[in-house]
């Protein structure tokens, strides 16, 4: 062992800039001040977050023409703060600090955690804040079974040190309580750790697949573009539940057929708060809708004379010449609920006319034959027969960090409730012999919180010798 | 509905608890806090019977649903924790003016689930979003967590007002206990809500409203905890610092389905 006079004097040299640089970073970030101020501020931005808009909306809003100050919010990704680089730093930086703050602290935890306690003086169970002494009348090998008793009654463990005329004892319980705290910020790390590795290597978007059909292609949220899943997804059929006598949906599904190569087809329910998993990949069913099948058949109708003119079976994207030969008509879409001026047409085909170059769109709800005559063309179009069909909107995310995530909720609320409800407790005793038979008894209780029940203890202690 | 009947006789039977209550702090009668108590547990015990035949009514509707899933329901459970937590702790804890608060506040809940337009107390169908065994975990959480949190908003107000030390530190030792309480229940609400989302909407966080003003508000009670380690930090600092996590909470429950739009959108 190196005695003090042997180790390097360290006080006749000043410390470098560097030493002194790092010693303010390591305080720096191992100090509570810094937690605070991050809890303030994430929870500031957040709150800030939750009132601006997003920035589809807003960029919508304003119709791609930003002003000054809505630029200068842009640039600090105010329109999406929780995915800001400013705002995933924020978070990191508090994962630092947690780490730091464990670190500095934890040591001085593990000291007391992993030592047991020692059977006490007379002159140590002075120094205790909550101490008792008294005289019993009953000899220090009675004392000592009613002790033991005592220690066991509280579930404590029991230390102890005898000779013929004294005897001391020291019982503990729930050291390991104080790590509790340390399995919370472990929990929160993890949190932290799961929800970067699930924002850097995962992603979330939705596939629509009409029943009996086929898909691979992932459309992203918030404008991320699409990807390709690398196997095909199919939706074998589509279900709705109600609910008895009643047209509320209780549930929908969809059965799908997953279809990978080299991998055996693989098939299962979606439903409703029951998603499916397949190669890592989550399927959440999260809408549904319907969709034309096939050929529509439309007739063209003489404006004037409502005399019909012609009648086509076409494919949505489909164009065809309308009877003077010149103009256009090409079937775009179909929509099960179509908004116009707040008005909803219900199931509504949209098109375009192509006349004289210029293209104008169309609107052609099934429920209003004659809707098209508001055009004032020389034709007005109605559509006559149709098939429709469900198609399933599932959500599809993959999210690595799920797992760690889980852990994390694991650990914090065990150490949430492990670090405010539950405690390290000890009790110490000596007893003294004394003549004619009695013993005088020396008693502390210590615990790291609820420090009222140590009175209690006490007391307890004083009766149940007494009885 | 013979269920909301019932409610409404709980709401009177609060509201004459609060005024007994009331009574006691400013003539400073203890008979009448004894009546108030006697008053809050008989409000409770008609609180819990029209929330239990609520439950069975709707099994009579062929609907079959425990009654925790839109504004109407939330606020009668809300009424139902706050009532439980403070007959429990009451005993310990017999404050006149907290009593009078706390009271106050679940009678508040009672009459305005009963009377505003936007609580609708009929019993409807669950849309399939709602459709799970999470719903009753992570409502009964929530709810645990924020009448812990009513309860502590009552100590702290009470604390900015006390200049007598021995009462300051019972209120702060009230305050720090509910406040641990609430925020185990907040941290496990939030779990199972987040568990939740992960098996309905495949995302365990999205950053809605409400789940970011919960985020909030268990930052709040975090820093709270956290400022009781540091040097030079007074009683008040941390009373108002739990007034500013109630009003979060409030904002959580009521202001995000009125002021923001999100997918939390029954309750």
């Amino acid at each position: 062992m190196i005695s003090v006079q042997e180790r390097p004097l360290n006080t006749n040299k000043r410390p470098g800039i560097i030493e002194i640089a790092g010693i303010k970073l390591w305080d720096f970030f191992a100090s509570l001040k810094l937690t605070i101020f991050l809890f303030s501020f994430i929870a500031l931005a957040s709150v800030a977050g939750t009132f601006l808009p997003d920035r589809i909306g807003i960029m919508k809003y304003l119709q791609d023409k930003p002003v000054f100050l809505v630029k200068v919010f842009d640039k600090m990704e105010l329109f999406d703060i929780y995915y800001s680089w400013w705002f995933v730093l924020l978070i990191i930086v508090l994962g630092i600090n947690l780490l730091c703050c464990s670190f500095e602290r934890l040591p001085g935890v593990l000291k007391i955690v992993l030592k047991k306690p020692l059977p006490p003086s007379i002159h140590k169970i002075e120094t205790f804040e909550f101490k008792k002494d008294f005289t019993i009348n009953k000899n220090i090998d009675q004392v000592k079974e009613l002790s033991k008793k005592f220690l066991k009654l509280k579930r404590m463990k029991t230390y102890m040190l005898d000779s013929k005329t004294n005897f001391s004892c020291a019982g503990d319980k729930g050291r390991y309580t104080r790590l509790g705290v340390y399995i919370a910020h472990l929990g929160f790390l993890f949190l932290i750790a799961g929800g970067v590795a699930g924002t850097m290597a995962g992603f979330s978007g939705v596939i629509d697949i009409p029943e009996n059909e086929t898909s691979s292609i992932v459309t992203l949220f918030k404008n991320r573009g699409k990807i390709d899943l690398g196997f095909d997804v199919t939706c074998a059929k589509f279900e709705i539940v109600k609910y008895e006598n009643s047209h509320t949906p209780k549930s929908y599904q969809s059965e799908i057929i997953f279809n990978k190569e080299k991998e055996n087809e693989s098939n299962g329910l979606v439903k409703v708060n029951s998603p499916l998993k397949f190669s890592g990949i989550k399927f959440i069913q999260s809408g549904y809708g319907r969709v034309v099948e096939g050929k529509v058949k439309i007739s063209v109708f003489d404006i004037m004379t409502d005399e019909k003119k012609g009648e086509y079976q076409i494919e949505q994207g489909e164009t065809i010449v309308l009877p003077d030969g010149k103009t256009k008509f090409t079937l775009f879409s179909f929509r099960p609920n179509f908004q116009i001026s707040g008005m909803n047409l219900g199931e509504t085909f949209i098109g375009f006319i192509l006349a004289d170059n210029r293209e104008i769109p169309v609107a052609l709800p099934v429920s209003t034959p004659g809707f098209d005559k508001h055009r004032k063309g020389d034709f007005y179009i109605v559509p006559d027969e149709f098939k429709t069909k469900y198609y399933t909107s599932l959500q599809v995310n993959k999210d690595p960090g799920v797992y760690i995530v889980y852990s994390g909720f694991l650990l914090l609320s065990l150490g949430i409730f492990v670090s405010f409800f539950t405690r390290h407790s000890c009790f110490y005793i000596v007893v003294e012999s004394m003549e004619n038979n009695s013993s005088n008894v020396f008693c502390a209780s210590n615990s790291n919180k609820n420090k009222s029940l140590n009175q209690e203890i006490l007391s307890d202690f004083h009766e149940f010798l007494e009885k | 509905m013979e269920n909301t009947l019932i409610l409404s006789v709980a709401t009177f039977i609060y509201g004459f608890s609060a005024l007994c209550f009331i009574i006691e702090s400013v003539f400073n009668k203890k008979q009448f806090g004894q009546l108030g108590f006697f008053l809050l547990v008989a409000g409770l015990s008609a609180n819990f019977a029209g929330f239990v035949l609520r439950w069975i009514e709707s099994y009579q509707m062929g609907i079959g649903r425990i009654p925790l899933s839109n504004l109407y329901e939330s606020l009668v459970f809300f009424s139902i924790s706050g009532a439980l937590i403070y007959s429990v702790i009451y005993k310990k804890f017999s404050i006149p003016v907290v009593a009078a608060i706390t009271t106050t506040l679940i009678f508040l809940a009672m009459a305005y689930a009963g009377l505003s337009p936007t609580a609708d107390s009929a019993i409807t169908p669950l849309i399939p979003a709602l459709r799970s065994n999470w719903l009753t975990v992570h409502v009964i959480t929530c709810f645990f967590g924020y009448a812990g949190f009513a309860v502590s908003f009552a100590a702290s107000v009470l604390i900015l007002f006390t200049s007598n030390e021995i009462k300051c530190k019972n209120l702060d030792e009230l305050n720090y206990k509910m406040i641990i309480f609430g925020f185990l229940f907040l941290s496990l609400g939030i779990i199972t809500g987040a568990v939740w989302a992960d098996s309905a909407w495949g995302r365990y966080w999205s950053w809605d409203p409400k789940e970011t003003w919960s985020l909030i508000t268990w930052f709040v009670y975090a820093i709270i905890l956290h400022a009781r380690y540091m040097k030079n930090f007074k009683r008040k600092t941390i009373a108002w610092l739990s007034i500013v996590g109630f009003m979060a909470v409030l904002f959580t429950y009521f202001g995000v389905n009125f002021v923001l739009a999100g997918l939390h959108s029954y309750a």
